[in-house]
């Protein structure tokens, strides 16, 4: 059972749309804390994750990078292992099943770099919904194999060609087409942020990542970490790991945000710091990169689902509340990260989680042996290898490419 | 039933494509008949805009219009244009500039009517009535025919001059016929009290907004004002308001 709240974060997120979105927002609201208390709904929820999303995913302790660093002992909690390849599906389930409890039969959905468009997309096609997926036109141009996933998995993928072209405008472009379509579509937000109800709806399905971890902790005799730490995008992994840690003073909470290529604006998507301010957009109450007069700022990140110029309202609150820290790593720092967790334990990271391995790697060598480290791994890096390929071995990429067109094209 | 027409009410988005074109749209607007002007500060994330107007907010702050040109613009030319202007924006602009300094800003251009859809009037950062009362500013509520009854009569309960009613649940943007919701709706509101009913939200020939007769005092048209404007320049604007008002 989930206690209620108003929807506020201290001063943070709300509910700031305009008013022809209110009534269906209260609907999901009633549902979503109906289905929270619905031993039923538990039931059908708990039945999809297991048998369907390969739940609970495994928590793994990487011997060989504790090693290689000399210092606290380092857990992974593989979110990588989810069916569709990251923590994204969880929400993306919980989210489906509260659409069909509602009567919906279309899942609508943004997405930036496709992840989540993805994940939205299998489950619609598990629970028989329709799915309608928003894209900027710049992103769908740099991700053409997501939308070719979604497209197969029998989602409709809509382009939206308006202002910067990516996740901001497929938000607005989403929000607005619920608007139109809210007696028959669920908008299925697939990150924490957005208008009341969504970013309790978001962390409660992602909270499994955190109630799992603490479970499994306990099997190697450990009972608390000394640092959860995730990457921080909209900031839905990050909350769903947090969630099980935030009462217990003792654990050290680390979100590590988009450092990307400098500090000039449009460089980065670092909120925090002095970088970001509070402001109202989308639908809630945040910190925001923007302008002096309050226009949001353009952002970059070499992992598309840390590109994002708003945050997690909750997780705006604990960090100005001191509970939670948030820091950065690089673009050059997260693709580091990634290299040294594939040939260390085998596991090739998305690249949003390589930035919550570049904090570890950079801070476990200070810490004793005793301190515990449990970071999320939120995604697989699969999805990135257009991108990974093009840094590591350009040439090698390019004639692949190549080799490819030529070969379909004789 | 009022036996005048029905005024009319044109949006336009300040500083698209340009801040002098803004002036001679405004000036043009109200020579061709326009009864008052909506006029919107541009946003990069207009959640209430259809794509048209939204397309409209991103080219203005792409030309890098700031609020401070805008409310230059509006201390030069709103106080000797006979017709009075709505400014419209989003929380976001507000918020950045400070409630007391925006109501300040409108004051001082003799601005006495603001819309904000995407501030409830229950949110944390609603404008607090005192406040726009010291400014002797006006705000519009945007109500919607699907909203709570009980939403509703707390928004009426502050006793606002006018309300802003979407004629069907949906964005701004082509709407062949005003849906029979609308309708309803707006005779509901009529009833509850003596407010001016300004009506939006698709409209886009003379014979729908005649139609509002009764139902509502002002029009507002929109998305249609900048499609003409798009494929035809100002004058097919003006020559659209000039129909309306010569009826």
């Amino acid at each position: 059972m989930l206690n209620k709240n108003d929807g506020y974060f201290g001063e943070y997120g709300g509910r700031y749309v305009p008013e022809m979105l209110i009534p269906a927002l209260e609907e999901l609201e009633k549902a979503f804390y109906a289905a929270s208390s619905d031993p039923y709904f538990a039931e059908e929820l708990h039945t999809l994750f297991s048998a369907y999303n390969n739940r609970p995913t495994p928590l793994s302790f990487a011997k060989n990078l504790t090693d290689e660093l000399k210092g606290a002992r380092i857990f992974l909690k593989l979110e990588n292992l989810n069916h569709t390849g990251a923590h994204k599906i969880n929400n993306a389930l919980g989210q489906a099943l509260l659409a069909r409890r509602l009567g919906k039969r279309t899942l609508i959905a943004e997405t930036g770099a496709g992840q989540h468009g993805v994940a939205v997309a299998t489950a619609a096609a598990k629970l028989g919904l329709k799915a309608k997926i928003f894209m900027g036109q710049q992103d769908m141009e740099r991700q053409y194999p997501n939308v070719f996933l979604m497209k197969t998995l029998g989602a409709d993928v809509v382009s939206v060609p308006i202002g910067q072209a990516t996740l901001k405008e497929a938000v607005n472009a989403a929000l607005k087409d619920w608007i139109q379509t809210l007696d028959d579509a669920h908008y299925l937000i697939g990150s924490a942020v957005g208008p009341h109800p969504y970013p309790a709806i978001v962390k409660y399905f992602q909270s499994v990542i955190g109630r799992e971890a603490i479970k499994q902790l306990q099997k190697h005799r450990i009972s608390y970490p000394d640092f959860a730490v995730a990457c921080v995008g909209g900031g839905s992994n990050a909350i769903g790991l947090f969630s099980a840690f935030i009462s217990d003073h003792r654990i050290r909470l680390i979100g590590v945000e988009a450092g990307g290529k400098g500090s000039k604006p449009g460089d980065h998507a670092r909120r925090f710091s002095s970088n970001g301010s509070p402001g109202i957009a989308q639908g809630y109450h945040s910190l925001f990169l923007q302008s002096e007069e309050g226009q949001l700022l353009p952002t970059h990140s070499i992992s598309a689902g840390l590109d994002y110029a708003g945050v997690s309202p909750e997780i705006a609150y604990l960090y100005k509340n001191k509970r939670v820290e948030m820091t950065s790593a690089t673009d050059q720092e997260a693709l580091s990260a990634y290299n040294t967790l594939a040939r260390l334990e085998g596991i090739i990271p998305a690249l949003e989680s390589a930035h919550a391995l570049a904090w570890v790697i950079k801070n476990a060598p200070k810490m004793n042996s005793d301190k515990v480290l449990l970071v999320n791994i939120s995604g697989r890096g699969d999805k990135d290898i257009f991108i990974t390929a093009c840094y590591s071995d350009p040439m090698q990429w390019k004639a692949f490419l190549k080799r490819q067109w030529k070969g379909h094209h004789e | 039933m009022s036996e005048k027409r029905i005024q009319f009410m044109a949006h336009l988005v300040a500083g698209y494509p340009d801040l002098l074109t803004t002036e001679i749209m405004m000036k043009g607007i109200e020579n061709a008949g326009a009864d008052s002007i909506e006029l919107q500060i541009p946003f990069s994330d207009p959640l209430a805009d259809g794509p048209l107007i939204s397309s409209a907010n991103h080219q203005a702050l792409r030309n890098a219009i700031t609020l401070k040109e805008i409310f230059r613009l509006l201390d030069r030319i709103a106080p000797s244009l006979p017709i009075p202007v709505f400014l419209m924006t989003y929380s976001n602009i507000v918020f950045q500039c400070g409630s007391s300094r925006f109501c300040s800003y409108c004051k001082k251009a003799g601005i006495k009517h603001l819309i904000v859809p995407d501030l409830p009037f229950d949110s944390k950062h609603a404008l607090p009535l005192d406040l726009l009362q010291s400014f002797h500013i006006d705000l519009v509520p945007v109500l919607s025919p699907s909203m709570s009854r009980q939403r509703l009569d707390a928004i009426l309960s502050s006793h606002p001059r006018y309300v802003y009613t979407t004629l069907k649940t949906g964005i701004t943007g082509p709407e062949e016929e005003i849906q029979n919701q609308g309708f309803r709706f707006l005779k509901e509101i009529r009833e509850k009290g003596d407010f001016r009913i300004i009506a939006g939200f698709g409209l886009q020939s003379p014979s729908q907004i005649h139609f509002l007769k009764g139902y509502a005092d002002i029009a507002v048209v929109g998305s249609h004002l900048l499609r003409l404007y798009n494929e035809s320049g100002s004058d097919a604007v003006f020559d659209f308001i000039r129909t309306y008002a010569d009826v």
